[in-house]
Formats: C-alpha cells, sequence, structure tokens
C-alpha cells in the first residue's frame, strides 16, 4: 500500500511538474522509485524534521505541490507547531505522509506509536485528515490531495488491510446490517470485519462502515448510520480522547441522535508491554473477540 | 526615501505604534531598524504597487515579536496606508503583535514563534533555484532566536544545498527575553559556528548604513551567506539602549516625547 501509493505519485509527478517529496531520511525500498525518475525533486532533508517542515512551506509559497514522508510521529507531533503555523495557517499545499499509522510499528515501542496524531491533526484548521485502510482507499485519497490545494494528513500503512474500501475518498460500507454498525478507520476495519462475524454466529447482525476520511467529517454517513442503527461502536487504532471515534461522538451528540454509542481505542494510555500490532490490538481491547464481547454486553 | 529617512521615520512610527498599543518589544524594534530599512531602501527589489511581483526579493522577519518595524516599514514604503498603524494591536485590527501576512500586503510571511522563518527562507531559495528564478530571500533572526535548535537544522540544510540565493541576517544585540545572552547560552562564537557549517559570513555594525548595505548585498556564488549585524537593544532611544526592561515595557508620557525627540534627531 506504502510502495503502490510511492508508484501512484510517481506517475502523478509525470504530469504535474509541481509536485516535490521530501523525505526526513526514511523510506528505504520504497522511495526510490520517485527518487530515480526525479532527482531533481526530491530532497533527503536529513534527520531534521522542523526544518524539513518548514521547507516544505517555503517551496509550497512558491507554487510546488510538496509530499513529505517520514513515519509515526516524526512528521505529525515532533512538527506540530510548524504544522499548525507554517502549513495550516498559511493553508499551504503540503501533504503529510506519515507512514505506521497506529501501531503498525508496534514492536519498536512506544516512540514508534503513532497514536495521538489524528486528535492533534483534526484540530488544526485547514488540514485534512486521512485514514485509509487499504490500497484501494489510498488510491482514492491520492486523487484527492491531487485535487487540493491545502494541507493534508494522511496516515498510512505499509501493507494494505484488505481489498476493500472505496477509491472515491469516502465512506464506504463494506458489511450491511440491522442492529450495530461498525464505523471503523484505518487497518483497524479488519477487526471489525471479524467481530460483525463473530456478532452473526451470535445472532447479532452487524454493518461495518470504513472511513479513510476523519476531516472533513462525514456528518451526513453518520447520521444515515446513526438512522439505521440501534448501536453504533467507532473504532480506530489511536487513543479515544479526540480522534475518530471522538469526531463520530460530536456528530452524534450534536444532533441528538438515538442510537447507542461505544468507543473501541486506546484509553487514554500507553502500552505496558513490547508487542506486535496483534498482541497490542489484544491487549488494548481492540481485537474483534475483546470487541465482540464488549458490544455484547453493552447490548444487554 | 533613502535609508536613513526611512529608518527615522519606522522608529517614530514604532514609538507610536507600540505607545499607541499598547505592545511590547519596543527595544528588538528599534535593535533592527536600521537593517529593515538599509533592505526595504537600498538592497531588495520589490515593489510597492505590486507586492506579489514574482521577482521581488522574498523578506521573512524570522523575530516575528518585531513586527511592528516591518509593518511601519511597507506603509512607509507604499504597500498601504500609514493610517492602518494606527490599529496596531486593536480589537479588529489585521496588524497583530507579532506579524501576520493576513491582509497586509507586502507582509511575505507570519511568524511569532521563534526558529521558523529560516527553514521557510530556505524552502523558498530552494524553489527559486529550481524554477531557475532570479529572486533572493533574506531572513532575519534574533540572537537570542538563534538558541532554536530548527535554525541550526535549516543552517546544515541550506550549506548542503548551496543555496547562495539565501541570506540569514542576525540582529545581534547580545540581549534576549531574560538578560543578557552570554550568561544564558553563549553564543560568542556564531561566526566561527555558521562558518563551521558552510556559511560564508561577515560581521558588521548594525547601525551603519553604508556598511549594511555592502554587506547585505554581498552574496557568494556557491554557498549561503549570514551577515552578523553588531546592534544596540533600544538604538536610537538613550534611556532605552542596552536596555533590557524595554523588551517588554511600553514607553508614555514624557519619555515617549523624549524618546520621539531623541529618534527625530533632537536631545
Amino acid at each position: 500500500m506504502r510502495n503502490s501509493f510511492v508508484q501512484d505519485l510517481t506517475l502523478e509527478a509525470e504530469k504535474n511538474p509541481n509536485i516535490v517529496l521530501l523525505s526526513g531520511d526514511l523510506g528505504s525500498n520504497c522511495l526510490e522509485v520517485f527518487w530515480n525518475k526525479f532527482p531533481d525533486r526530491f530532497f533527503n532533508c536529513g534527520i531534521a524534521e522542523q526544518n524539513m517542515m518548514l521547507v516544505a512551506a517555503g517551496l509550497a509559497m512558491e507554487g510546488k505541490k510538496v509530499f513529505v514522508y517520514s513515519i509515526g510521529n516524526f512528521d505529525s507531533l515532533r512538527v506540530l507547531e510548524m504544522i499548525r503555523n507554517d502549513i495550516c495557517y498559511m493553508n499551504l499545499d503540503v501533504n503529510i505522509i506519515s507512514v505506521g499509522a497506529g501501531l503498525e510499528y508496534g514492536k519498536l515501542g512506544f516512540s514508534h506509536h503513532s497514536t495521538e496524531d489524528v486528535s492533534a491533526l483534526r484540530a488544526m484548521p485547514n488540514m485534512s485528515v486521512f485514514s485509509p485502510a487499504t490500497a484501494k482507499e489510498m488510491k482514492g485519497v491520492t486523487k484527492k490531495m491531487m485535487e487540493t490545494t491545502s494541507p493534508c494528513y494522511v496516515r498510512l500503512n505499509k501493507k494494505s488491510a484488505g481489498d476493500f474500501g472505496s477509491s472515491a475518498c469516502r465512506v464506504s460500507e463494506i458489511i450491511s446490517g440491522t442492529e450495530v454498525a461498525f464505523v471503523a478507520s484505518g487497518a483497524i476495519v479488519t477487526e471489525a470485519l471479524a467481530a460483525a462475524e463473530i456478532l452473526k454466529s451470535k445472532g447479532v447482525s452487524a454493518g461495518v462502515y470504513s472511513f479513510p476520511v476523519i476531516k472533513p467529517r462525514a456528518d451526513k454517513a453518520i447520521l444515515d448510520i446513526s438512522a439505521k442503527y440501534k448501536y453504533i461502536v467507532a473504532m480506530e487504532e489511536h487513543t479515544v480522547v479526540g480522534g475518530f471515534g471522538s469526531s463520530v461522538a460530536e456528530v452524534l451528540a450534536e444532533n441528538s441522535a438515538k442510537c447507542g454509542f461505544k468507543m473501541i481505542g486506546i484509553q487514554d494510555e500507553f502500552a505496558p508491554l513490547v508487542g506486535d500490532r496483534n498482541h497490542l490490538r489484544k491487549q488494548y481491547g481492540m481485537d474483534a473477540e475483546s470487541v465482540a464481547k464488549a458490544v455484547l454486553k453493552a447490548l444487554k | 526615501m533613502n535609508s536613513k529617512e526611512l529608518a527615522k521615520q519606522v522608529r517614530t512610527d514604532a514609538l507610536l505604534m507600540t505607545s499607541n498599543g499598547p505592545a511590547e518589544h519596543i527595544g528588538p524594534i528599534l535593535s533592527i531598524a536600521d537593517i529593515v530599512a538599509v533592505l526595504y531602501a537600498n538592497v531588495m527589489k520589490h515593489d510597492p504597487k505590486n507586492p506579489e511581483n514574482p521577482s521581488r526579493d522574498r523578506f521573512i522577519l524570522s523575530k516575528g515579536h518585531a513586527g511592528a518595524c516591518i509593518y511601519a516599514t511597507l506603509a512607509e514604503c507604499g504597500y498601504f496606508e500609514r493610517e492602518k498603524l494606527a490599529g496596531y494591536v486593536k480589537n479588529g485590527s489585521t496588524l497583530s503583535g507579532h506579524v501576520s501576512h493576513k491582509n497586509n500586503p507586502g507582509v511575505e510571511f507570519s511568524t511569532g514563534s521563534l526558529g521558523h522563518g529560516a527553514g521557510v527562507g530556505a524552502g523558498l531559495a530552494l524553489a527559486a533555484r529550481m524554477d531557475k528564478k532570479p529572486f533572493r530571500v533574506f531572513v532575519l533572526c534574533g540572537n537570542g532566536e538563534m538558541n532554536e535548535g530548527s535554525i541550526w537544522e535549516t543552517v546544515m540544510f541550506a550549506a548542503q544545498n548551496k543555496l547562495s540565493n539565501f541570506k540569514l541576517i542576525i540582529d545581534n544585540n547580545r540581549l534576549q527575553c531574560l538578560g543578557e545572552s552570554k550568561n544564558i547560552i553563549d553564543m560568542s562564537n556564531m561566526k566561527a559556528s555558521l562558518e563551521s557549517f558552510g556559511f560564508k559570513c561577515v560581521s558588521v555594525n548594525g547601525h551603519d548604513h553604508k556598511a549594511l548595505e555592502k554587506a547585505l548585498s554581498w552574496f557568494d556564488k556557491t554557498q549561503p551567506t549570514a551577515v552578523i549585524c553588531e546592534t544596540i537593544k533600544g538604538k536610537g532611544v538613550s534611556f532605552m539602549e542596552n536596555n533590557n526592561i524595554w523588551h517588554g515595557k511600553t514607553v508614555s508620557g514624557e519619555l515617549l516625547e523624549q524618546a520621539l525627540r531623541e529618534v527625530q534627531g533632537g536631545k
């Protein structure tokens, strides 16, 4: 998914001479396709992310369409003020690609868990926030970034979570149900799908909806889902404080939605032990079995 | 208006603006008034009638707290009406204490948090080189601001990428918010530091217009350049010079009258 994005970006760069790619000395076995094709439009800014963001802003001021590539929190939380002041206030065409969404780099430890970025980034005026689950969804996000000239942030996984989703950069119904709706953003959609299967075996009909776009909020889609189901479960590989689930809660509360609501995510804590993505999901109660159990309990 | 007249008028405007605000930072503003006046009167290619002219030189005030100096300079140069200056920091005005581009023609970039302007300037310079455009980029930082690690990231980047169209100007008044820089973060070796990273660097009296014009007009063929301007915080007002209290204090009453007389050349 990461590599197919870089290939798509390279194809777009053939059409658009203003596309420039910056890296904070990361992206081996991935960025070479762009770098080899457009050596004059690729800059390794070194391990100096603050400057990289500032250079991105300067380039965008001169009409460049800038893509910034790094991993984890290095091009989000570490440089948050640069994003706020120099990119969002100036409303510039800077597209931030953060690889290793959520817990993808689980075993590397807490420093590489990208689990508060959505809360911070969606609070920034002018910023769009994307969290595609699959390569198909990322295609839609790439297309959207090509069409827009305001700042974008993408939490990107190395691997596609499957072959589902919409390439039109919008909410898609993966499974239709009648009682419980899982609304999920990013790779965690797979746990929602598995949880829906478990619920089905227990006689509960669950739908699953994938949200590749977190901001702007898909208010209408959320309200349509809330009208159809009795209970909504928001899922994200991210803290529940201010992230995707919170954005869904905002819509439900502002519109006095009548459905029940639960947020699955990291409950305001850091991982105490080492673990890969699947292990950490279990630890945080975000795996399909834990989620199904929690939903059944809530429905009682 | 020549640079000396411009500096005199900017100092006058800034005293009135900060007093009327009321607003802080008259010391840092007076420190850079000569640098900015020489840039706008004698060095930079710019066009008040067409602020967006693509071939203009770019200027970023990275020490955004001295924004009143830029607003006054732009007004005196004709970017907007001088009357607008009276709204400085007033409710509903566009002239915030730290410099903002929004609805203020001629302001290239908004700053306020230190350590941002240099990197943005490096991006502008890189874009100019990519597009084979002739414009030059001037970024003015404070000596205290040079504490910021982000600036040294930019210094490394600009030298590595040989951004010869990029000039870093340092307002070296040797003071910062809470005192003398040598007692806070001693950067008295700044010239050697910049040179060690690959910048070509000169020091100059930051209030000598001829020397400033020469230094600010100087660019190297291959490397980025830095001009360390030796300045006096509060320059032009006897009781403000080298007195750090005027970093945050606002002048009024008889002291304001005295300050205005002094910057106009009286006693």
